[in-house]
């Protein structure tokens, strides 16, 4: 019995891990990857100067910063937003990924809650996952695979 | 079942071990399956822990007494829940449950980021399994709880042997808290491997920008909130049931999962500074390392037997192993910073010291002092028996006189860190800030000294407590109204947008609140009263506003321990508030351990702490001591805040999905332009 | 830029050096020598006056719980020590015959041991028992 229990926990264990060595090997993914993380880069600094920008605002309308320092501080993160969303666009990206975003969470949400949006009959569903897609997407949203 | 459990681990061990080897392969030859392989081995390996975990449950709750651990942490008559307990009961069952711990966090890491990072993941793998198996193999060669008892026979010869019943649980751990107290704790030391891994792959992939903190971010959080939970129920556990009135004694092995919470919160602080303002790359780096050597350390410490402890394994043969892993951690790590430092230069400097992020420093500083100074109080009897041949050890004392300024110190600037802006705060809006605050702190003082308090640190902790209080409450009312304004919300509906809006901000704050909650309540001990005394019946003991009556006392019995107890009637300025039983019981497993069970009476107010000491002498009298603990209700109080306002900062924010984001392909070649 | 640097280093020192000094006088207080019976026995004469730690196990029977103060032996290595509890905390529960304990505690004038503070641990007495074997 044990034995038997053992040998079917080897068994089941080697084939589970050898599998994708006898699979299509997917090829190089390096280049691709590194880019990724160079546009992640830049696209969370993007966020972090906008956070930053709410709350120097906030901070200015709870009275923590004078006139003249808000001028300051604003102009001075304005200025990195501007050099950032610069690079994005030479990057190829669309420089409004926002509106991409919300398009992306309107239709999700209307997938949610069943009223059909007006596109879906072009939907596109990224073949790695099965997530539905806006049309604008090269991507897909929920695991990043390419279309 | 025994030999299948053990036979699973061993299976567990030969995956992980595969699954380093495989991951690192792969990634040097930058072979997509090979590290797929390596992901399934880590996963498979976790299984395979999972199967041999319930072994080693069903061997506790079926009785199997020919197991060595089995047979000292549990007996026929413990109650079912209180079997699976005995797990974790005694060391070498524990170890089994720490890897089956490791394991999950490991497999649930690896499947989120299936398909995120793929550059940094066979590295994370490798750190993760590394340090898998190095568990395992402690669990499998050093201390395996599937051992079977043995009969040694006159002629040297070993047959099977099976006890008739188990030595039984150590009674002083049959308490719920103490049930969830190791498991919870467990998960508060394991969880740092996780950042840990991630800082590591970052650094040997040279992608030091703060991708690998935002995806630890929450297993930090989750982590530290359970270690500090882990902790705060472990005071709970003491509290309760070892009878002395207190929570805390620093002892050694409390400080050992003290120490890396204090690091773990410098870093939860610092890393927000990193992520705004891309400044203490290099520090946050080395809290990070330190998180994760500290919970390494706080095993050693509590396994290998160098510090004495009420809750220390008895002596394992564990520690020289420990010593060399934990060299190994730290000349690793430290080498791969040292090597990675032109990656890791600020992009900033601090523009000015009255600003958030120079709050931040100093907190950083604090926190990081304080860690230095248990360390060193709990190391002490070591390094001097090491230095002088002498071991001198030192008391809490001396961790009052320097983490009770530091506890204040860090109150302070709980207050103060949110009334100053990002980089640099102008006077005159700080004059403004600070009006309110001040104002409350002061009526506070002066409201104690009328009161006729004298204690220095209570009423400092107290005025203290009033300036960050009216702080945050201010910050959320201001924040509230201006949001109201914008939005035509009425207040309550723009105070959880507001929260909600930013939660990582106002849930903080929400932990703010719950550490002050905390710090009045350790404050409170300032205040302690006892008093001990030998009863008879219709006897009376007055204590401030309390007056006990002996009423009697009888004697009983249940399968697992009989028992004997007191009744007390418990007045309060004269009304009678309730008839107080505290127990002394008598366990029949075992050694026949006994223990003291107390009686609480717990108001916001005050706790009263009823003991029954033991029937003293040969005259039948009662020996009661009573202890009245001002405020200790809100030291739980404030977890359970805690506790809350972290679940808030952990609600997902929507935002995530922006960074799996990539380029389209005629976009690579731009790109590797930009990256040179 | 320079100057609010050298500001939070300075900062920084000072709260450092306070911190010190307040543990040195926390450590002043509350440093204890902590040796076993034995070692206290041989060298009795230089710890006059020293709070000490002392490990021993609880001598069976040697408890009295009827005397005040509460009176017990430990030994350690054939050396015994005869020990008043002065504390006013109750015993632990693991304090009984054949238990490790550590007092904590001066010498008294009249040269027994007066301990304030007790520390026990359980022997496991079953651990020798039974003999495990390794699978």
């Amino acid at each position: 019995m044990l034995i038997v229990a053992g040998t079917a926990l080897v068994l089941l264990a080697a084939a589970y891990v050898f599998a994708p060595l006898f699979g299509e090997p997917r090829g190089n993914l390096e280049v691709e990857l590194l880019a990724e993380t160079e546009l992640d880069r830049l696209l969370s600094r993007k966020a972090v100067v906008y956070t930053n920008l709410r709350d120097l605002e906030l901070e200015y309308k709870m009275g923590r910063l004078g006139d003249d320092d808000f001028a300051r501080l604003e102009a001075d993160y304005k200025a990195e937003a501007a050099a950032i969303l610069e690079k994005l666009d030479h990057l190829g990206v669309d420089s409004n990924i926002d509106e991409m975003i919300e398009s992306d969470i309107a239709s999700k949400r209307s997938g949610l809650f069943g009223t059909p949006a007006p596109e879906k009959k072009q939907a596109l569903v990224c073949p790695a996952c099965g997530a539905e897609l806006a049309p604008a997407k090269r991507f897909c949203g929920d695991c990043g695979h390419k279309i | 079942m025994s030999d299948f459990g053990n036979f699973c681990l061993l299976v567990a061990l030969c995956l992980s071990l595969y699954s380093i080897f495989g991951a690192l392969l792969g990634a040097r030859q930058k072979q997509d399956r090979i590290v797929r392989s390596a992901e399934r081995a880590a996963l498979a390996a976790c299984a395979s822990i999972t199967l041999g975990f319930l072994s080693l449950v069903y061997l506790l709750v079926a009785s199997d007494f020919s197991v060595a651990h089995v047979a000292n942490a549990s007996n026929r008559d413990l109650p079912v829940l209180y079997k699976i307990a005995a797990l974790w009961g005694a060391h070498d069952g524990s170890m089994v449950l720490w890897v089956f711990f490791t394991g999950l966090f490991s497999g649930i890491v690896i499947c989120q980021n299936r398909f995120r990072y793929r550059d940094m993941m066979p590295y994370v793998i490798a750190v993760l399994m590394v340090n898998l198996a190095f568990f395992l193999a402690l669990t499998i060669f050093l201390s395996n709880p599937f051992n079977q008892l043995v009969e040694v026979g006159p002629d040297g010869a070993t047959t099977p042997f099976m006890p008739a019943d188990g030595r039984g649980l150590n009674p002083l751990l049959q308490y719920w808290a103490m049930i969830i107290h190791p498991p919870v704790l467990y998960v508060g030391f394991i969880g740092f491997v996780i950042p840990f891994a991630f800082a590591i792959a970052a650094l040997i992939t040279r992608q030091l920008g703060d991708t690998w903190m935002r995806t630890t971010r929450r297993w930090t959080l989750v982590t530290w909130l359970f270690l500090g939970i882990g902790l705060i129920l472990g005071g709970k556990w003491a509290y309760v049931e070892l009878g002395w009135g207190g929570y805390w004694a620093w002892d050694p092995v409390e400080n050992s999962s003290l120490m890396p919470w204090l690091i773990a919160t410098a870093f939860l602080h610092s890393v927000i500074v990193q992520e705004r303002k891309g400044m203490l790359k290099v520090w946050n780096m080395l809290l990070v390392t330190a998180c994760y050597f500290l919970g390494v350390f706080g095993t050693f410490l509590t396994r290998s037997g160098i510090v004495n402890s009420v809750h220390a394994f008895a002596d394992s043969n564990l520690g020289e192993y420990f010593i060399y892993y934990m060299i190994l951690v730290l000349a690793g790590s430290l080498y791969l910073i040292f090597d990675r430092l032109p990656y890791l230069k600020s992009e900033r400097s601090l523009d000015s010291v009255i600003s958030r992020e120079s709050a931040f420093l100093f907190n950083n500083l604090i926190l990081v002092i304080a860690c230095f100074a248990v360390f060193w109080g709990t190391m002490f009897p070591a390094i001097s028996e090491w230095a002088q041949g002498t071991k001198i050890t030192v008391g809490p004392p001396f961790f009052n006189a320097v983490n009770i300024p530091i506890g204040l110190f860090l109150l302070f600037l709980t207050g103060v860190g949110p009334l100053f802006a990002w980089r640099q705060t102008s006077v005159a809006s700080l004059k403004r800030a600070f009006l309110l605050p001040s104002l409350a702190a002061l009526l506070t003082c002066a409201a104690l000294l009328a009161l006729g308090m004298r204690d220095f640190y209570a009423i400092a902790c107290f005025t203290l407590s009033a300036f960050v209080v009216v702080t945050i409450v201010e910050e959320f009312y201001k924040a509230a109204r201006i949001r109201g304004k914008n939005t035509g919300d009425n207040f309550f509906a723009a105070l959880v947008g507001l929260t909600l809006k930013n939660k990582r901000r106002y849930g903080g704050y929400i932990v703010h609140l719950s550490v002050v909650l905390i710090f009045v309540g350790i404050a409170g001990n300032a205040f302690n009263r006892e008093a001990t005394r030998a009863m008879v019946a219709g006897d009376e003991l007055e204590i401030g506003s309390y007056t006990l009556r002996m009423a009697g006392y009888e004697e009983g019995e249940t399968p697992n321990y009989s028992y004997g107890r007191v009744a007390l009637e418990a007045f309060k300025n004269g009304k009678l508030i309730r008839v107080m039983k505290p127990e002394k019981r008598f366990y029949k497993a075992g050694d026949g351990q006994s223990t003291t069970e107390v009686e609480l009476y717990s108001t916001p107010r005050e706790d009263l702490y009823v003991i029954f000491a033991g029937i003293s002498g040969n005259q039948q009298s009662y020996e009661i001591t009573v202890h009245v603990n001002p405020l200790v209700w809100w030291v739980w109080f404030g977890t359970g805040i805690m506790f809350f306002g972290t679940l808030i900062t952990l609600l997902p924010d929507g935002r995530r999905r922006l960074y799996a984001l990539r380029p389209s392909a005629e976009a690579v070649p731009a790109l590797q332009e930009s990256m040179k | 830029m320079r100057s609010s640097k050298l500001k939070f280093v300075v900062g920084g020192i000072v709260v450092v050096a306070a911190l010190s000094w307040l543990g040195f006088v926390g450590f002043e207080e509350s440093k204890a020598y902590y040796i076993t019976v034995d070692e206290f026995s041989a060298m009795q004469a230089d710890l006059q006056g020293k709070t000490l730690k002392i490990a021993g196990d609880v001598v069976p029977g040697s408890i009295n719980r009827a005397a005040r103060p509460i009176e017990f032996v430990i030994s350690h290595e054939g050396e015994n020590l005869t020990v008043r509890y002065i504390g006013r905390g109750v015993l632990p529960d693991t304090f009984k015959d054949g238990s490790k304990a550590v007092v904590e505690g001066r010498i008294a004038p009249d040269g027994t041991f007066q301990a304030n503070h007790i520390e026990a641990k359980c022997a496991s007495k079953y651990e020798a028992e039974y003999e495990k074997r390794g699978t």
